[in-house]
């Protein structure tokens, strides 16, 4: 760092310091593992639908075309102006009555501001239902679609193609059926609600079906079928059913599914919401509360439990400065998960932290014992120096 | 989903890029499990110092490491793995930083909603790296790639070069400029 090697001001020796932190800067692991669990089972070997890059111009000509035809919308159609009761202004609560228009197979359905109501479609009907945050769903015949106590779409039988676009960061679209949520970002995908089962057809994009606190992720191309265990939508939350089992096969429904069965079944440890409600009570100061969220989550099973078992140490120690109750919560997680994804960084979390407490012999245990068993470890060098100073402190 | 053990002792950890490359194509999990805990780490520290808000980190992790896995298939070796991700998470980091400006263009408008403030990253408590970002931010989107994969990420003149499609005295200039800037903006914000 030659050009701040000689730091005339103190400005520049913040600055010196702070680039050295930014370089140091691991992030959080768990977002880290997070992402990984999303791209671990990527189709190898198979092309998939990635965002191109695209030109400068591009997307500030779209933005501007829609920035026009929003204020032309907005001013040349009397009923949508802002202050009148307005389905556009209605749209976003998904609380609205469809009407259709007669005289064709394919029906137009028009959003009006009335009660909810279920959108039904007969023999031989079709109809396209738009949705908030610019979503679209054509129901085919002998279909019924409402909307679940969460106000989500719910599909209560027959078959529906949802076209979503792009959400906004931080935000996905939900689709309930049966006892399942389905989750996308943004997609075309086929839900259809029988009698005894759901299943889930992605035709572009990628979809989590959710159960439960278990999820199956689907990318382009696969379909999905699973059993259903009780049509109301509550019961999603209720019911913590293992998606699928070694010993319950998913069906692939429509027969088109380019995986293998066993990897379709398997259910993909994902962000759960308890995981990420403890994250927002953190970040607005409230340990204790994320703690609570926490010691819920981590009585469950899978990833997001795991998840939660590791990060209650890292609240107690960081955020409630408890080391050694921290210590106790890494050595649950130890035991519960032997071989968990985030078992080598909690050896590192009690390493450490043995060492900030003064347990030097401990922490020189679990120094020598991270070395043998994570020979390549990145972070072997920084334990290995730890080790040596801690030896050097208690002696031979 | 194959579940892969953790910790280093999957067979393959300490290979090289390239033959971590070309296990990746011929399909070997293990390998793109060791490619993704190799890269994973610069590639958010990367988006972060390029301002991609801790919101929309995950995603956009997600989306450099799916297009680096389909252009594998089409990845020569002339430069190196790491410049080659580097060149995807910063067209990536630049196309989320258009849009999020076109967001704030539009929010300005009155009908339309205001952006939620961006959550502080709860895993970054240092208030000097914020600020630090804050800095950054200041400084042009070129400007602020060459500076934060020279200061930070520590890649070479000819390496950033390369990366950026331009010559490397353009690179000094641009170095040479930001870092001017930057002490500059410090220097506002101490007094």
């Amino acid at each position: 760092m030659n050009w701040l090697e000689t730091r005339r001001d103190e400005a520049e020796k913040w600055l010196g310091d702070t680039l050295e932190s930014a370089r140091q800067r691991t992030g959080d692991e768990v977002a880290r593992r997070r992402v990984w669990t999303r791209i671990e089972d990527l189709p190898l070997g198979r092309g998939l639908p990635v965002r191109r890059s695209r030109s400068f111009v591009l997307p500030i000509l779209t933005g501007a075309l829609v920035a026009v035809s929003a204020v032309a919308v907005l001013w040349l159609v009397p009923a949508t102006r802002p202050g009148h009761d307005s389905a556009v202004v209605k749209r976003v609560a998904p609380s609205f009555a469809p009407t259709t228009q007669p005289g064709s197979a394919t029906s137009q359905v028009v959003v009006q501001a009335q009660p909810a109501a279920p959108v039904r479609t007969g023999r031989g009907e079709k109809a396209r239902v738009a949705l908030p945050g610019g979503a679209a769903v054509e129901l085919d015949a002998n279909s019924v679609l409402s909307w679940d106590a969460e106000r989500r779409p719910l599909v209560e039988r027959g078959q529906a193609r949802f076209d979503v676009p792009h959400q906004a960061p931080g935000t996905r679209f939900a689709v309930s059926a049966g006892p399942y949520v389905v989750t996308v970002v943004g997609t075309k995908f086929h839900v259809g609600v029988g009698d005894d089962r759901v299943s889930v057809e992605v035709e572009e994009g990628v979809v989590e079906v959710w159960r439960g606190a278990r999820s199956v992720r689907l990318t382009e191309g696969d379909a999905w079928a699973g059993p259903t265990h009780g049509a109301a939508s509550s019961a999603v939350v209720e019911h913590r059913v293992a998606l699928a089992s070694p010993s319950s096969p998913r069906r692939a429904s429509y027969g088109t599914s380019s995986r293998p069965a066993s990897s379709a079944e398997t259910a993909s440890p994902a962000p759960s919401v308890e995981l990420k409600e403890a994250r927002v009570a953190l970040s607005e100061g409230r340990p204790e509360e994320a703690l609570d969220i926490l010691a819920g989550c981590a009585k469950g099973t899978g990833p997001a439990a795991e998840n939660a078992a590791y990060e209650i140490g890292r609240v107690l120690r960081d955020d409630l400065h408890r080391p050694r109750a921290a210590l106790a919560a890494w050595g649950q997680y130890r035991t519960r998960f032997p071989r968990g994804l985030l078992r080598a960084e909690t050896d590192l979390s009690i390493l450490e932290t043995l060492a900030n407490v003064g347990e030097k012999r401990a922490a020189l245990v679990e120094a020598e014992a991270f070395l043998v068993r994570y020979p390549n470890s990145e972070r072997r060098d920084e334990v290995a120096k730890l080790a040596a100073r801690v030896r050097g402190t208690i002696g031979p | 989903m194959n579940q892969i053990p953790i910790g280093n002792q999957q067979p393959g950890s300490a290979a090289t890029d390239d033959v971590l490359v070309e296990r990746c194509r011929n399909g070997d999990i293990l390998a793109w499990r060791t490619l993704y805990e190799r890269y994973s780490q610069p590639v958010f520290r990367f988006v972060s110092a390029l301002g991609v808000p801790p919101e929309e980190r995950e995603d956009a992790a997600q989306d450099i490491f799916v297009a680096v896995y389909r252009g594998l298939k089409q990845f020569r070796g002339e430069a190196q793995l790491s410049t080659w991700i580097y060149r995807i998470a910063a067209r990536h980091a630049s196309h989320l930083g258009r849009r999020r400006r076109m967001r704030s263009f539009l929010s300005i408008l009155p009908w339309h909603e205001p952006e939620p403030e961006p959550q502080p990253d709860a895993a970054e408590k240092a208030s000097e790296l914020r600020l630090l970002d804050r800095l950054l931010a200041k400084l042009s989107p070129k400007k602020r790639m060459v500076l934060v994969l020279f200061e930070i990420e520590g890649l070479g003149v000819n390496e950033i070069a390369s990366l950026m499609g331009c010559p490397p005295n353009t690179v000094w200039s641009r170095l040479r400029h930001a870092r001017a800037e930057l002490v500059k903006a410090a220097r506002r914000v101490a007094t």
